[in-house]
């Protein structure tokens, strides 16, 4: 029997850290000997920037504007300690459909058997922050990612996106869709962010499963096109990066999470924010 | 189209609004849309309305960009600029309408900037957001009646013609007697030396669509269609609409629209000399038939217009009683299911009939087959296999109609009246 490839997906808002911590975990899971692929679904296509000197690369979407069909092999493109990386990428700003983009990019591997003919051990989807529609929500499905995990921060806006995604999750979930491996808390470096999220995990029955804080290391290695597992292997950055990297690798159980509902998630919002001016005025 | 329909009396928005355009001489759509949608639509909507092939260009002739994936994911804009630009070179048309698709629609391709920069080339290229889920047929003609007041119509009328008025809400192929009921409206019109635009007729065009701004009144033949148009017409040109809850059938109806049209244009004395001269016409032949003719108990199934005008006919003039009349059209404002109501209950002697709204066939059926005293049966070819496992006289009056071969014959005015009632005491 083949070996069963591990598939992640690796979902948040916007700007809150997805990439670079998808990144420096497929650094740190090649460094541990596992054969991966990092899959960027997001139109933006600079997922695998840092794992490859900041190069972009010709992303799934280009290939298939230039050509009736798209050879796979023309879209696999090997970065740091041989770890492939794919850009979905997107149509021009303003027209088509993304989601239908991610689609039929992630449908194209399967059909080319690609990963088991690479061998693969461990595949990371770095997709777009919110499940605005179907297209976003293709790696969840049944047959392609297992585990879900969400980066997060203690901004409203962040953990709203991850709220969103738990309700993505629970549509799946009873049709063999991914669940929830847990949350990854990333900027945490007040007491009270930690809190927050902690506190957010609680509400919705989650667990995270590891906070990263904010650091210069992260942006002076991002400056030299490099992960901070490439260009600080040493640094208490790289070190809490690798300890992510190795639960992921020993990761088995995932769950389904427990969203809160619009009101819900107000009310428990609003009662942070008084805490955080009560904070301010001592 | 909420729930799920079995055997529709109607198409999609994209088939209305194919087959009010294409009935629309030297026209020619040009689909942005999947593959199947343009087969589907011009074999649906048009095609099933009459039994003919009815567009200038027709069926797999059609220019279509028959979108596939990377049209959904990158945007299908371009592909649909290369088939303007072959279309424009190969065939002739006075007007080119872009019809979008459901797939079209979701992606919100910009197809109204497409059509513009072939507009500011000069040629008549024009868009519709014509997305097969924003209604069924129905909403397609409005679609396409708002497509001309954009495009087509005059938008500044240099003076009122005061003998010319628009005749609509007229469905062409969704009434499978659409053409010949223009004209013998028409002709009555006429005798009243009223110019009529039509829009739709073979002997019509752009030309009188373009002329439809200088009209003296809206002539709207339906209970609930072209709300917003009459309302633009009004706003836009000043022009009033005179809402005719039916397409006039028989003497009684026909004499009360008549009527009608006179007062609302200072014609009535000449209403009244047509209205004359054509009763004493129609009543020369029924007098031939009395004694032949025996009584019926009816149950109609239909679009708004039709089962009007087939229940009012029936039982003011003839004196059938109808049973059970089932309205196929999605009509959704609370106040137009009164009107209808109100058209199909307030007749002159008889008792009214049942009046049930729904497009699904499980159910009309279901809702006949209540009505155990019915002998004779107007509705579609949907509705045929039922009349015959009764034993039903039945007779097609309203879409879709694939059985019935019909090109200018009417179920309207005075004429129209005379051959209903051959087709009643024909296939008996
Ligand atoms: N832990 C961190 N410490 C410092 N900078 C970070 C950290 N996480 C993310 N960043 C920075 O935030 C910016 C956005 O991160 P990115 O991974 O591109 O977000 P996303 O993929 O979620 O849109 C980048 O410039 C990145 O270097
Ligand atoms: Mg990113």
């Amino acid at each position: 029997m083949a070996k069963k490839i591990k598939q992640i997906a690796i979902y948040g808002k916007g700007g809150i850290g997805k990439s670079t911590t998808a990144s420096n975990i497929s650094a740190a899971l090649s460094t541990l000997g596992y054969k991966v692929m990092q899959f960027g679904c997001d139109p933006k296509s600079d997922s695998t920037n840092t794992l490859r000197r900041g190069d972009y690369i010709p992303t799934v979407l280009d290939t298939m504007r230039e050509k009736q069909t798209v050879d796979v092999e023309e879209v696999i493109f090997k970065g740091f300690n041989g770890i492939y990386c794919v850009e979905a990428g997107g149509p021009a700003p303003g027209v088509g459909c993304a989601g239908r983009g991610i689609i039929s990019a992630v449908e194209l591997f399967r059909q080319q058997h690609v990963f088991e003919t690479l061998d693969l051990d461990i595949v990371i989807y770095d997709v777009l922050g919110d499940v605005v529609c179907g297209g976003f929500a293709m790696p969840i499905r049944e047959g392609i990612a297992e585990h879900v995990f969400t980066v997060s921060s203690a901004d409203f806006m962040a953990i709203y996106a991850a709220n969103n995604l738990f309700k993505g999750i629970c549509k799946y979930s009873n049709s063999g869709g991914a669940l929830l491996g847990g949350i990854i808390a990333n900027s945490v470096n007040k007491p009270y962010s930690k809190e927050i999220i902690d506190d957010f995990a609680e509400h919705t029955k989650t667990r995270v499963i590891d906070y990263v804080p904010r650091s210069v290391t992260v942006t002076q290695s991002e400056l030299q096109g490099k992960t901070t597992i490439e260009a600080a292997p040493d640094s208490e950055q790289a070190k809490i990066y690798r300890r992510i990297a190795e639960k992921i690798a020993a990761h088995e159980n995932s769950y389904v999470p427990q969203p809160l509902d619009g009101n819900e998630l107000r009310t428990w919002a609003s009662k942070w924010a008084e805490k955080l001016l009560e904070l301010q005025n001592d | 189209m909420s729930e799920i329909l079995e055997n529709p009396h109607g198409n999609c928005s994209l088939g209305g609004a194919n087959a009010a355009l294409t009935a629309i001489k030297r026209v020619i759509p040009i689909y942005h849309s999947g593959p199947g949608c343009c087969l589907q639509t011009t074999a649906g909507e048009a095609s099933q309305g009459s039994v003919r092939l009815p567009y200038y260009v027709q069926y797999t002739s059609l220019p279509c960009t028959n979108m596939l994936e990377r049209d959904v994911v990158l945007g299908g804009v371009d592909k649909l600029d290369r088939h303007i630009a072959a279309a424009l070179e190969i065939l002739d048309a006075d007007a080119f309408f872009i019809l979008t698709g459901c797939t079209a629609g979701i992606i919100g391709d910009d197809v109204q900037s497409v059509a513009k920069k072939y507009q500011n080339l000069g040629a008549p290229v024009y868009a519709v957001n014509s997305a097969g889920f924003l209604g069924e047929s129905c909403r397609g003609y409005e679609i396409a009646i708002k497509a001309l007041l954009d495009n087509i119509v005059e938008p500044k009328p240099q003076k009122k013609n005061t003998k010319l008025v628009n005749l609509l809400g007229v469905m062409p192929y969704h009434d499978p007697y659409w053409e010949g009921n223009l004209e013998e409206i028409t002709r009555l019109l006429k005798l009243m030396n009223l110019k009529v635009n039509t829009f739709f007729s073979h002997d019509q065009g752009i030309k009188e669509i373009k002329s439809s701004s200088s009209a003296a009144l809206n002539i709207i033949l339906s209970p609930w269609l072209l709300k917003s148009a009459a309302q633009e017409y009004e706003e836009r040109f000043g022009i009033p609409s005179l809402r005719w809850h039916c397409m006039p059938l028989g003497a009684t109806e026909t004499a009360a629209f008549l009527t009608a049209v006179g007062a609302a244009l200072g014609l009535e004395d000449k209403a009244k000399k047509v209205i004359a001269a054509e009763e004493k016409y129609l009543y020369r032949y029924l007098e031939t038939g009395i004694g032949v003719q025996n009584w019926r108990r009816f149950s109609v199934v239909g679009d708004a217009s039709t089962v009007i005008s087939m229940t009012r006919f029936l039982a003011n003039d003839y004196s059938f009683t109808p049973d059970c009349v089932i309205v196929t059209d999605c009509v959704f404002r609370p106040d137009d299911k009164e009107r209808i109501t109100d058209a199909l209950t307030k007749l002159e002697y008889s008792r009214p009939p049942e009046i049930f709204f729904t497009g699904d066939q499980w159910e009309i059926n279901n809702t006949l087959a209540r009505f155990d005293q019915t002998m004779l049966l107007i509705a579609s070819t949907n509705e045929h296999e039922f009349a015959m496992s009764r034993g039903l006289q039945f007779f097609v009056a309203a879409y879709p109609n694939s059985e019935r071969l019909i090109y200018n014959r009417t179920a309207a005015g005075y004429r129209g009246a005379l051959t209903l009632l051959e087709d009643i005491y024909s296939n008996l």
